[in-house]
Formats: C-alpha cells, sequence, structure tokens
C-alpha cells in the first residue's frame, strides 16, 4: 500500500513527525495527498490559503470556533475540495459505540467540561459531543456566563425523548482537561468521560440500571488517529454539511460564551 | 473523665432512627441519650426501647429535665422554630435543629435572638459542614488568593427508602396506605427540592461565594422524576445546582469549586448511611493531594462539634450564622420558585 502524504499547517515539526511515525504503513509526510490544518483562531484565512495553492484534501483539527463561516464554506465548494473535520471529543472512536448503545431512557443530560481552552471552544466541544451521542439541539432556554465559567440549559432531543441539556464550562488550568457527558433518567444513568489532551487515552464509559453496572471498553485511541484511517480508506464528505453543521454548533457556543 | 452531656431527640422518624441514634451511640464517652419523643407515643416508646433511652411523655416534660442538656429537633420543618424556642428558653445548653433551620426569615431571626438571650448554641444539621472532607476543602480554598468562578453541587441519589432500609430497620411497620398522596404543585415541588435536598450544601456554597448578599438565580428548572437544575450569579461567581434522583443504586454526591488556577473537589456518601467521611481532594500546578475518606463523618461530626462547644474546646459560633445560611437558602428557594411559576404562567 502506497503511504498517504500528509502537509501539517500550522503544526510543529515534532508533532508531524510523531504522528506519521505512529502509523507508519498508511502514513507519510509529504505534500500531494492531504493537508492536516491545525484549528487556532486563524484556521479560516489558513484554510483559503490553503484552497488558494490547490488542496483538494484538507483535515480540519479542532477548529476554534469562528462566526461567519459562510463565506469560507463557499470557498471550499467553489475549490471542489474534501474537508474532514477531526474533532478531539466527538471524534474520539469512543463517542459512537458508546451512542449507539443508548436506550431511549433519559430525560435530562448534562455535560461538563474544563480546560485551559477559551470559554468558547470548552462549549463548543460539548455541543459536538452533544451531537456525536446522536443529540439534536432546540431552544436555548438560559446562558449565564462570566469571564471564565458559562452555563447553559437547552431544550434537546435524544433517541427520540425530549431531554433537558445542562452545560457548564469552567475555564482552569488545574488538574487534568476533561469533558464529561451524563445523562440521567428514572431507570438508568449513563456517563462518558474523555480526556481532552487529544493524547490517545482511555476513556471512562459506563452506564448503570438496576440490573447493574457495565463498563464499555476502551483502547488507547484517540480521534486524530481514528480520523487518519478513515481519510486512509477514503471515507470523505461528499460535501459541506458537516461542516455546515459545525458551523451553526459554534454559532451557538459563541452565543452561550457571551452569556 | 470529660463530662458526659444529657440528649434528648425530639421525633422519631428515619433522621432520629438512622442518624442521631447510631452517631450518639458511637460517641458515648461524650453523650448519654436519655429520652425521647414524638407525637406519635408508640413509635417513641418503641424507638426509646430500642435504644435503651425513656419515651417522654411530653415536649415539656422532655424540656423539664435538667438532666438533658442538649436537644436535637427531628421534627418536620414546620415545627423546628417554635421547639427550638422552647428549648432555648427550658435552659438547654445546646439546640441541634436538623435542616431546615425553620421556616421562614422570622422565624431564623427569632431562633438567633433568643440563642443570644439565653446563651443557648443552635446549630443545624447540615452535616457536610461538619464533615472531614469539607474542612479539607475549606482550608484549601481558605489559602488562595483567588476566588472560585464555578461552584458546581451535585447530588444524584436512589430514593430515601433505599439508604434508610440499609441504615436502620424499621421500628414499627409503616402506616398503612390511606388517602391519596397530597397533591404538589411544580413551585411546591420546587421549594421542597430546595428547602429539603439543595440545602444541604447551600451553606457549603454559600462559604465560597465572595459575596452571598445579591444571589441571582437566573435559571431554575425542576426535573422529573425529582430533582432540580439552577444557575445562580453571585456578582463575578456562577453556581450550577443540580440534583436527580433515580430508581438505582449508584449515588454520586459531590461539590466542586473551580478556579483558573486551582480546583477543589469533595465526594461525600448518601444521608442515612454511616460509612465514614466524604472525601476530598485540591489540584493546582499539575498536582494534586486529596484527603482519604476519614473514620467520622458529619453526623458524628455535628456532635463531636456540639461537645466542643459546650466544654469551651472550640469558640461557640455565631448565632446569625445559621440565619444567614437559611436566608441565603430561602432567598435561592424563592426566586427558583418565581421562576418557576413564571413559567408555568406561559
Ligand atoms: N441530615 C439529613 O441527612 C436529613 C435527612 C433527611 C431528613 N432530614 C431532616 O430531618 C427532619 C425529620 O425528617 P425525617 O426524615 O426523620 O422525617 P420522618 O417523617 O421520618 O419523621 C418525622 C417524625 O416527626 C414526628 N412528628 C410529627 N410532628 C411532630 C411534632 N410536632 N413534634 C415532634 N415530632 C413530630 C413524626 O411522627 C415522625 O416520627 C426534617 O427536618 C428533615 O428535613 C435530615
Amino acid at each position: 500500500m502506497k503511504p498517504m502524504l500528509v502537509a501539517g499547517n500550522g503544526l510543529s515539526a515534532s508533532f508531524m513527525a510523531s504522528l506519521v511515525a505512529s502509523l507508519p504503513v498508511s502514513l507519510a509526510q509529504g505534500e500531494g495527498d492531504v493537508v492536516l490544518l491545525q484549528g487556532a483562531g486563524d484556521w479560516p484565512a489558513r484554510l483559503m490559503t490553503t484552497l488558494a495553492q490547490g488542496a483538494k484534501r484538507i483535515i480540519l483539527l479542532d477548529p476554534a470556533p469562528v462566526p461567519e463561516l459562510g463565506p469560507v464554506i463557499e470557498q471550499v465548494e467553489a475549490a471542489g475540495a474534501l474537508l474532514l473535520l477531526c474533532e478531539t471529543h466527538s471524534d474520539n472512536p469512543a463517542v459512537a459505540p458508546f451512542a449507539a448503545g443508548l436506550q431511549p431512557v433519559f430525560s435530562t443530560v448534562t455535560v461538563e467540561a474544563q480546560g485551559e481552552d477559551d470559554l468558547a471552544s470548552l462549549l463548543l466541544a460539548q455541543i459536538r459531543v452533544a451531537r456525536g451521542m446522536g443529540m439534536t439541539m432546540g431552544e436555548l432556554l438560559n446562558a449565564t456566563a462570566g469571564q471564565d465559567q458559562a452555563l447553559a440549559m437547552l431544550a434537546a432531543r435524544l433517541r427520540g425523548q425530549e431531554v433537558l441539556l445542562r452545560l457548564g464550562a469552567v475555564r482552569c488550568r488545574a488538574g487534568l482537561a476533561r469533558l464529561r457527558w451524563m445523562a440521567h433518567g428514572p431507570t438508568d444513568s449513563a456517563c462518558l468521560e474523555l480526556d481532552s489532551s487529544g493524547k490517545p487515552r482511555p476513556v471512562v464509559a459506563w452506564h448503570v440500571n438496576g440490573d447493574g453496572m457495565r463498563n464499555m471498553p476502551s483502547l488507547y485511541e484517540n480521534a486524530l488517529r481514528s480520523i487518519l484511517r478513515k481519510a486512509v480508506a477514503g471515507a470523505w464528505p461528499a460535501d459541506t454539511q458537516a461542516l455546515r453543521d459545525w458551523a451553526s454548533d459554534a454559532a451557538l457556543a459563541l452565543a452561550i460564551a457571551q452569556g | 473523665m470529660t463530662q458526659r452531656w444529657g440528649v434528648g431527640l425530639v421525633g422519631s422518624g428515619l433522621v432520629t432512627r438512622s442518624i442521631h441514634i447510631p452517631a450518639l451511640a458511637a460517641l458515648g464517652d461524650l453523650f448519654a441519650l436519655r429520652s425521647l419523643w414524638d407525637v406519635n407515643p408508640a413509635l417513641a416508646q418503641a424507638t426509646a426501647a430500642s435504644c435503651g433511652a425513656q419515651a417522654a411523655p411530653s415536649l415539656e416534660a422532655m424540656l423539664a429535665d435538667p438532666a438533658i442538656d442538649v436537644v436535637m429537633i427531628g421534627s418536620p420543618a414546620q415545627f423546628h422554630a417554635g421547639q427550638a424556642i422552647a428549648a432555648l428558653r427550658a435552659g438547654k445548653k445546646a439546640v441541634l435543629v436538623e435542616k431546615p433551620l425553620c421556616s421562614t426569615p422570622q422565624e431564623a431571626e427569632d431562633i438567633a435572638q433568643v440563642a443570644r438571650e439565653t446563651g443557648g448554641l443552635v446549630l443545624v444539621g447540615a452535616m457536610h459542614l461538619f464533615d472531614p472532607a469539607w474542612r479539607f476543602m475549606e482550608q484549601q480554598v481558605a489559602a488562595q488568593d483567588s476566588a472560585p468562578s464555578l461552584i458546581r453541587s451535585c447530588i444524584i441519589l436512589p430514593p430515601n427508602g433505599r439508604f434508610d432500609q440499609w441504615a436502620s430497620e424499621e421500628i414499627l411497620p409503616p402506616p398503612p396506605a390511606g388517602s391519596p398522596p397530597l397533591l404538589r404543585s411544580e413551585v411546591m415541588m420546587m421549594e421542597g427540592a430546595i428547602m429539603g435536598l439543595a440545602i444541604h450544601d447551600l451553606p457549603l456554597v454559600r462559604r465560597l461565594l465572595r459575596d452571598d448578599a445579591g444571589v441571582q438565580v437566573t435559571s431554575a428548572k425542576r426535573l422529573s422524576p425529582f430533582g432540580y437544575m439552577l444557575s445562580i450569579k453571585a456578582g463575578e461567581q456562577l453556581v450550577d445546582l443540580f440534583a436527580f434522583m433515580h430508581g438505582h443504586w449508584r449515588p454520586e454526591w459531590t461539590l466542586t469549586a473551580t478556579a483558573l488556577d486551582w480546583q477543589a473537589h469533595a465526594e461525600f456518601t448518601p444521608s442515612f448511611v454511616m460509612a465514614g467521611s466524604g472525601s476530598a481532594s485540591f489540584t493546582a500546578k499539575g498536582a494534586s493531594h486529596a484527603m482519604i475518606p476519614q473514620a467520622d463523618n458529619g453526623y458524628a461530626g455535628e456532635w463531636q462539634a456540639i461537645a466542643a462547644f459546650l466544654s469551651g474546646e472550640a469558640a461557640p459560633p455565631d448565632p446569625q450564622d445559621v440565619v444567614r445560611d437559611f436566608l441565603f437558602a430561602h432567598a435561592i428557594a424563592q426566586q427558583a420558585c418565581a421562576l418557576v411559576a413564571k413559567e408555568m404562567a406561559q
């Protein structure tokens, strides 16, 4: 098999070298196949430049929430480029199998996130994990925010059931940055706790009811390696719908962060 | 040998049987449980017989007994103020009132006023205030320059009955199911949830706030089957109050205070159980240190604090403290109820 050539944008040489070395058969560093674009705040400008330079396959890594993404999306479409999102929390390979095991028995979901990131990014990660769990977001019922912390309440749906969704984000440089998604119902609770470092650390995942507790096995794997494997397998999105959905989640995160 | 303080218990319900009688039994060198009184004389007698105490024929008789130094009020909340004041007026040295202290702000002020007049101590059975886990957390937080930006109180519990059955035995069979359960409005349920459940940790939350005077509840939702979700603003600080009672067995009772550069976290055992204290941790600059569970929990801590105050080992608390705690909880309950009422009207 010919390895997929990956060029980093906004990523350090050592990061790229260790990434490629961790998937030595699938990947090689170089121009031509895929640009791995780091998602710090100026990512739309860097993306535009990359498109102008002719990139056709781009993986966007943890994009920071930015308003007004319309022109960027149009540019991606006009360039005929394929763009794959890679988000540390929602693309963690534990999320999808955990979500698949959820039954329609919950009435309330709480998501807590803490870390050094800015408030809107912490909130966006929560919303994105909620989406990864198969939740659809309804009305924003309340948002209260300070400089380093925010609380929000939304109407949402999970497995066809109406649920109340609570988001709580706090900036903190102490301890492990993490995100905890927990669903509560009269008979069951389910919880998934994700490490925010981007390192391939196992998650904590359990589901409990009157019959007992079920833990989900979780390997040392992370979002980036899992998305790269997808890309190598050719699972690129045919359109920009995922990016459009992301943009609406980013707008929601920015609105909540502003209280 | 140090003096053993005589104790009388008012009410012979779950709290008396599952919490205070076992806690006192373990502190036999400090306290002697002398009598119990309940409006249900059969229950008082059966409970008294189970622990070698007397069943008092009336509250007045209990309060007139000079061998009783300390009275614990474990009756329903609407009786707390009248009974606490009667105990103080009867010259009791200390009154431990189960949470909530009383039903109205005026009652709280009246209790504190009588405590000042008589010199009697008033403590509220907010057991986590006396839990070593909170003491550890409080000490760590007090040593920081910054205040927590977010305080989260999370109470996820199985129904009370489970713990009561585990914690003690039924003394008398429960009364036969008679009239249908009282229909309670959403607003009453919210008030009950805050003054009955959130109130356990609101005194701790208050102590983590820079300024508790102008708290503002910005959103309040009651959760089904039982619980709440509240957002509260206190100046620059936010408070997240969450509770959910489910039907399975796994409890999760935590309090977390987070600032930009540190985080303090406590995990408590559920009410009723005598499983030792909670545990706590403090994290800053990439390292944590933790307090493992101690032998005594907050219920024992309440009685140990009373003994320390009475023997002069510790300075007695300001009677206004319990009033401040009550007013804080009451303000939150009132605002939350107003938000629920507004939503119901829409
Ligand atoms: N600290 C805790 O963990 C905790 C837990 C639950 C309840 N509580 C508090 O303890 C108190 C009692 O709760 P409980 O769960 O034991 O209730 P309960 O209903 O089991 O018991 C109350 C008892 O009071 C008796 N009673 C009724 N009216 C009375 C009166 N006027 N004078 C004396 N006794 C009277 C009843 O006969 C009953 O035996 C309440 O204030 C409650 O909020 C504390």
